[in-house]
């Protein structure tokens, strides 16, 4: 085997991508020390988490004029290397997860401490280190950084959806682990049967796989690898694990959905076609139709298990697996609108997505309804939360003045590049079949009545509940902020340099 | 150091023949005699390992007739296996005095001091024999040589510490004793018979000279005569039905000298086939990875099946033994160096395990499963060494077992990159490992986590006794240690298994 050395040149040395992942890592154990005063736990927290995201946001200028930041921590040997280096597509997710962190948990004040949960020191405990995995998942270097993460990430989340502890969380968290787990020594067998056929596992743009290293069918057979190392990103038939884990708390399903683990899951998506196969690559096999295709499978069968399913949350779920599945399907697309669409979908996603759980949380915490038809005259009691509830939707469909919008018209233009006029037809029905479950829940919570039975505050009947408790302003504001993040984007995508980041790292591989 | 090798594998006899020397009253002094025995073969061992590090050979030769010699080396592969064993053997020494003390008196009741003393010697004496004899099996250069070590360990530590000292009663343990033995003859004995055959062509039984069997159409045939052997001790299905019982009778403070004792067969077989004959063996590569295969999955399953402690690691072992197997008959030199990697974290993850449920067995005095639980409050020593040992077995960062299994594994594709059902069969055995996370893990959830079953224990639970945990809290420090700079070792191996 040749070991070919990993390029390091064109990398400048710097501290900030491991200050950066340092932040979550320490805040853990400063949160069980902290574990008698809640207060200054959660203070712990918020200060971590404004720290990181300082530190992601500081290095955007440089990565945005096309600079590598990274640090080699350590070369244990054998090609086992652990690395954080941040390129321009790293970055995007960095800073969705690190801004998010801290609205999240500014959130998960309000509705753990509403809802009197238990265990809340092990609740932040692991949240921390999921968003410690999550983003060396982004700053990752190479293929087994990425892939110690992607474990690390699996087994931290397991105490967030397992937190209640009763038999449903127990079934769901099995389910859980046997999907991610299984996927997850799939995704060591890869980078295995990649290390042997490349000789590095560090990702570079273009790719470190070419048609000659192997015969196709080795290759083909690399990819399904590959993917169903991916699972984290709900890809059907591969999907069951993400609505049966909306029994954790909901700040966790709004982690796992907008941010951390679904998210890592079409990270490794869009990292192993750019810079593992190389676009070139995974042309000449022939595979970018066969991922549109099940991206566009997914896209659709997801939105018609959406339309069936009455319970809010997992609503929401069959909604990510649907929306998730337009970013593998841009990157499916090979043209750099595609690509471009794929990657600018990841921030915009995880705010909208998380803006709809958000919203679905309050609305359980502060009236207890968990089903869509349960909804009818909520808009009244809650109007901020179904404002942004609305802005949420809006967004999914792809409708203008929301942030989906910019990824859709991104996607549509990658079709056209690609000359697949069949597939610009998938992506328009998709997003109608998105209206179809979206528009029924704002319809039922604005236009129609309350039950009589409902009392308001202080008895008077229909009225408003929003901010009753002082703790629920601790809900309401992260979710108006991330609502009013969604509209920004549309407008100005290039807030955190977002826009820029992704033309950067589309720009390098075209 | 002259003499350096022959002093590493004789002075345990040696140790052995002084204990016969102390009085039996004095136990302590005769179990610190044997730990300074094996401390010192230990720095011996590093002196040779810094002489050997850079490559070379360090050679003693004991000429004894014109076919047979003692003749001892030690290079970057039994050099590395040497030490880590020899490491072991030291940490269950220290490990053993409670633990062999509670056993007299389980077995043979109150005794007076006299009696009590001579079952303790006796114990140590028959201790012994496992270093000398593994450290016979790793340095010697005569087939023959390797032959009557292997038949040492079978016979004197492996039946009579069982038969003197096992769990069942009398009748019972002699039996499973017997039966132990017979399938390690019978394994040493098919090695005897490949080793005859070569000597029929070669006129010698010299390591070194075997590699002028390749190309020889019979050297195929004597390959698999010798394997056969070797599968024996190494448990592969369906050879393996001695282990669950051989560890299951075993005092615990042996049990992972056991795994040693099968698994350093992986050792033998790259030792005397693959490093001479690796292009003749091309044809038994893929025959063996899909029996290895076999013997991973249905091992891990049986493990998953067990309720009672001591059996759950000797399945485990079943399974373990072949991840290193697998490498192995990958035929490449990552896939032989991955595959004896892993044969030594596996070991120090196994010592750990079955020591730590053995600590269980110790401070319960039960080995059923379903009665513990919740331990981890009273035993958080214990809990941590599980853990270890956990993240050990199932080959996660970041634990040596994580640099092993990444090499085999990698080794193994890298032989088979245009192979499919190759490809196919190593996907497969990934797959497999996964078992060992599940049930590593769940045990350890069992055990340590969940509803305290407070009437089903006759004693309060607490950690061991120092003497207990400190070697093992040594062996998790090299668990860990191979896992984070893991560079000494396969510098050294990479001396020996060059690139072919």
């Amino acid at each position: 085997m040749t070991t070919v050395p990993a390029a390091v040149s064109e990398m400048i040395p710097s501290l900030k991508p491991l200050a950066a992942a340092l932040c979550p890592l320490l805040a853990a154990p400063a949160i069980y020390l902290l574990r008698r005063r809640p207060n200054l736990r959660e203070a712990a927290t918020l200060a971590a988490a404004a720290l990181q995201f300082l530190w992601v946001i500081s290095m955007a200028p440089d990565v945005a004029a096309g600079k590598l930041l990274g640090w080699r921590l350590i070369d244990i040997g054998a090609g086992i290397t652990v690395g954080l280096r941040v390129d321009a597509f790293g970055l995007i997710f960095a800073i969705t997860a690190a801004f998010l962190w801290i609205l999240v948990s500014l959130y998960s004040i309000g509705y753990m401490r509403a809802l009197k949960e238990h265990a809340q020191t092990r609740y932040y405990f692991f949240f921390a280190l999921a968003i410690f995995s999550a983003v060396c998942i982004a700053f990752a270097e190479n293929l087994v950084t990425f892939y110690i993460f992607y474990e690390a990430l699996t087994f931290s989340t397991y105490w967030l959806v397992a937190h209640h502890e009763d038999a449903e969380a127990f079934a769901a968290t099995r389910k859980y682990l046997a999907y991610l787990l299984l996927s997850g020594w799939f995704l060591f067998a890869a980078v295995a049967l990649t290390y042997s056929l490349a000789g590095t596992t560090a990702f570079r743009d273009g790719g470190i796989l070419t048609t000659a290293a192997a015969p196709s069918a080795t290759l083909q057979l690399l990819f399904v690898l590959f993917a169903l190392g991916a699972v984290k990103a709900a890809w059907m038939p591969f999907h069951a694990w993400l609505p049966s884990a909306m029994v954790a708390p909901t700040p966790v399903s709004s982690l796992l959905h907008a941010v951390a683990v679904v998210k890592a899951g079409v990270f490794a998506f869009v990292r192993v076609v750019c810079h593992v196969f190389g676009l070139d690559t995974v042309a000449a096999l022939g595979l970018g139709l066969w991922l549109g295709i099940v991206a566009g499978f997914t896209m659709i069968v997801g939105s018609l298990y959406a339309i069936g399913e009455d319970n809010l949350k997992r609503r929401l779920a069959f909604s990510t697996i649907s929306q998730l599945a337009y970013i593998l399907f841009g990157v499916a697309l090979l043209t750099p609108h595609g690509v471009r669409g794929a990657m600018i979908h990841i921030p915009f996603h995880g705010f909208m997505k998380i803006t709809l759980f958000l919203c679905a949380g309050a609305i359980m915490v502060v009236t207890g309804k968990k089903q869509i038809s349960q909804l009818a005259g909520v808009g009244r009691q809650l109007p901020v939360t179904l404002t942004a509830f609305t802005i949420g939707a809006v967004g999914m469909c792809g409708a203008p003045p929301v942030a989906g919008f910019i990824s859709k018209w991104f996607l549509c233009l990658g079709t056209i590049e690609a000359g697949l006029m069949a597939f610009l037809l998938l992506l328009l029905v998709s997003s109608f079949l998105d209206v179809i479950y979206f528009f029924p829940i704002v319809k039922t919570a604005f236009f129609d009545p309350l039950p009589a039975t409902t009392v308001g505050i202080q008895g008077t009947p229909g009225g408003l509940r929003e901010f009753e408790n002082p703790l629920y302003l601790f809900m309401v504001l992260p979710l108006a902020l991330t609502a009013f993040f969604s509209v920004l984007f549309c407008f100005f995508p290039n807030t955190f340099f977002l826009l820029r980041l992704t033309e950067v790292a589309a720009g390098k591989l075209f | 150091m002259p003499f350096a090798l022959l002093q590493i594998v004789c002075l345990p006899l040696a140790a052995a023949l002084g204990l016969l020397w102390l009085r039996p009253s004095r136990q302590r002094g005769a179990a610190w005699l044997v730990i300074g025995c094996l401390a010192y073969t230990t720095i011996l061992l590093l002196a040779v390992g810094a002489q050997v590090y850079n490559g070379g050979a360090l050679v003693e030769r004991y000429p004894l007739g014109p076919a047979f010699n003692f003749d001892l080396a030690a290079d970057g592969l039994s050099l590395p296996v040497a030490l880590i064993v020899n490491l072991i053997c030291l940490a269950l020494a220290v490990y053993a005095i409670p633990y062999v003390e509670h056993r007299i008196e389980l077995i043979y009741g109150t005794v007076d001091a006299e009696t009590h003393g001579i079952y303790f010697r006796r114990f140590y004496l028959l201790y012994l024999f496992f270093p000398t004899g593994f450290m016979g099996v790793c340095f010697a250069t005569n087939l023959l040589a390797i032959y009557l070590f292997m038949e040492l360990l079978t016979i004197v530590p492996l039946y009579f510490i069982m038969a003197q000292f096992g769990y069942s009663d009398y009748i019972t343990r002699y039996k499973v004793a017997l039966m132990c033995l017979y399938w390690g003859v019978a394994g040493a004995t098919l090695f005897l018979i490949g080793i005859i055959w070569g000597y029929a062509h070669l006129g010698s039984f010299e390591i070194a000279q075997l590699s002028d069997l390749s190309g020889n159409p019979q050297a195929l045939w004597i390959a698999v005569v010798i394997l056969t052997g070797l599968a024996t001790k190494l448990a592969i299905v369906p050879l393996h039905v001695w282990m669950p019982w051989v560890h299951a009778e075993h005092p615990t403070c042996i049990a992972g000298l056991l795994a040693v004792y099968a698994n350093i067969a992986a050792y033998v077989a790259v030792r005397v086939l693959i490093i001479p004959l690796q292009g003749d063996l091309q044809p038994l590569s893929l025959p063996l990875m899909i029996f290895a295969l076999i013997t991973m999955t249905y091992g891990a399953l049986l493990t998953l099946a067990q309720s009672d402690a001591k059996r759950f690691c000797a399945c485990s072992t079943i399974s373990q033994i072949s991840y290193s197997v697998f490498g192995v008959a990958a035929l490449t030199t990552w896939g032989v160096r991955g595959g004896i990697f892993y044969f030594l974290s596996h070991i120090v993850g196994k010592a750990i395990l079955f020591s730590t449920a053995g600590i269980l067995v110790f401070q319960l005095e039960t080995r059923k499963l379903a009665e513990m639980g919740g331990l981890w409050k009273q035993m958080p020593v214990t809990a941590c060494l599980w853990l270890v040992a956990a993240l050990t077995l199932s080959a996660l960062p970041p634990t040596g077992g994580f640099v092993g299994k990444w090499m085999l594994f990698t080794g193994a594709f890298n032989g088979y990159e245009t192979h499919f059902t190759g490809l196919l069969v190593i996907i497969a055995a990934v797959m497999s490992t996964l078992l060992t996370l599940v049930y590593t893990f769940l045990t350890g959830v069992r055990i340590f986590f969940g509803p305290q079953k407070r009437g089903a224990l006759h004693h309060d639970p607490a950690d061991p006794p120092l003497t207990m945990s400190l070697p093992l809290v040594l062996l998790a420090t090299v668990a860990i240690g191979m896992g984070i700079f893991p560079d000494p070792i396969l510098h050294m191996l990479s001396a020996v298994i060059v690139d072919w």
